[in-house]
């Protein structure tokens, strides 16, 4: 694979922003074949071929012991080895991707190791999908298609162009609250700058506070992101735990789970993610128990706001 | 009635005063539940509260609100006073409670 200069200037700022907004998780294959340190090299010959793949991890439990490359398979057969365990011809030093980090890690691994695939680990570190090449390209050109149609779109209905993309990213920590709303307050100000008018920017604002605060109070920890696409405002949370278990209940006004140390700080009052819905004019949140929740806000300015 | 104003008429400490404070303002909200004070869709809301943390401060610029005036006493923390700064946020610390503070200004503006 042609190797991406992540640090060229000249690069496309619409792919640029794709890699660092989508994550190794939105490209990955999670349905992952697998095999335990007692399969044979042969069982896992049988496996590549059954489901046309050219490498299978070794795992147990989540936990990734080594990888079985197509190379190692050749060379058992040659060696005449391939009714031996498949732990004593691994590759047991590897290299693996993280569910969380940003596809530009992956396209940089996939530059720096001659590998075709990496294994990807959840925050816990246990094995929760695997990544090609393939599979990553596929991400990119859907993501990509969506971004033109998007643009194409907007020129249809003589909205500004989608020059000027903005992107930042906040790490939120958990139960954090003494500094939960710097992201807020951040992008209030960069938008304030760009002469964005009062009553957007206060949406805009609220939806990232409220997601903020969500994601320090109820979450794990997690990232919030920021991205102006010309007339497009788009604010996504995303966490790794523990996930909501009835999306629609925490979505009612007054629904809270918080405690009292987070009311006495002033919030818990179960407003917050209606009140996300109600500033946005677009607004979706997917959520599973244990892996955790994604809430995006997207709010468009006005014409005027430039 | 701008936020100075209101300062003066409450006899209130100004720790730090912002850009806006000489301008009118918009409405007044007094409330220690900073997600009632998200919900607000009001320009330029003075946020009258007991909370005297960095939150009310982080509240009111959220909502693009005048400044804060932190009612029953409470001492404020250098971080909080540097934060307003930071953030352009006027605010103010006065010795009356909510409801003292709401009522006197209450009668401020109907006798303006």
């Amino acid at each position: 694979m042609n190797s991406l200069d992540l640090q060229n200037d000249d690069s496309p700022l619409v792919l640029m922003e794709l890699l660092y907004r989508l994550r190794v998780r939105d490209a990955m294959v999670s349905d992952v074949v697998s095999v335990t340190r007692l399969d044979s090299l042969r069982r896992i010959q049988k496996l590549m071929k059954a489901h046309r793949i050219t490498g299978v991890p070794v795992a147990e439990q989540g936990r990734l012991f080594g990888v079985v490359s197509m190379g190692d398979i050749i060379e058992a057969l040659d060696g005449g080895y391939i009714h031996e365990s498949c732990a004593l011809h691994m590759t047991s030093s590897v290299v693996s991707l993280e569910a969380d980090m940003p596809l530009s890690f992956a396209v940089s691994y996939f530059a720096r190791y001659e590998f075709g695939r990496f294994p990807v680990l959840d925050a816990e570190g246990r094995l929760c999908g695997m990544l090609s090449t393939r599979d990553l390209n596929a991400c990119l050109l859907g993501a990509l298609s969506r971004e033109v149609n998007r643009m194409e779109s907007q020129n249809e209905r003589g909205t500004p162009s989608s020059r000027g993309y903005l992107l930042r990213e906040f790490r939120v920590k958990t139960q954090d609250l003494e500094h939960a709303g710097q992201a807020a307050n951040e992008i209030r100000t960069l938008l304030q700058k760009q002469g964005v008018q009062s009553s957007t920017l206060r949406r805009i604002a609220v939806a990232a506070y409220e997601l903020e605060i969500n994601l320090c109070v109820h979450s794990e920890g997690g990232t919030l992101s920021f991205m102006r696409a010309g007339p497009r405002v788009e604010i996504t949370a995303r966490d790794t735990g523990p996930g909501i278990a009835d999306v629609e209940w925490a979505l009612r006004d007054g629904t809270s789970t918080a405690d009292e140390w987070v009311r006495s700080r002033g919030f818990g009052a179960g407003m917050g993610l209606p009140n996300v819905r109600r500033a946005a004019d677009e607004f979706d949140i997917r959520s599973q128990l244990g892996t955790g929740t994604t809430v995006r806000a997207v709010v468009l300015l006005e014409p005027t706001s430039t | 009635m701008t936020i100075l104003d209101a300062i003066t008429h409450l006899g209130a400490e100004l720790l730090m005063q912002g850009a806006g404070s000489t301008e009118p303002i918009g409405q007044i909200m007094a409330c220690d539940l900073m997600s009632d004070v998200l919900l607000v869709d009001r320009d330029r809301v003075l946020l009258v509260t007991s909370l005297a943390t960095e939150q009310a401060v982080r509240t009111a610029h959220v909502i693009g609100g005048v400044g804060v005036i932190v009612v029953n006493d409470k001492s404020v923390t250098a971080s909080t006073i540097a934060l307003a700064r930071s953030l352009d946020v006027t605010l103010a610390t006065c010795a009356l409670t909510k409801f003292q503070a709401c009522v006197s200004l209450g009668h401020y503006e109907e006798a303006r």
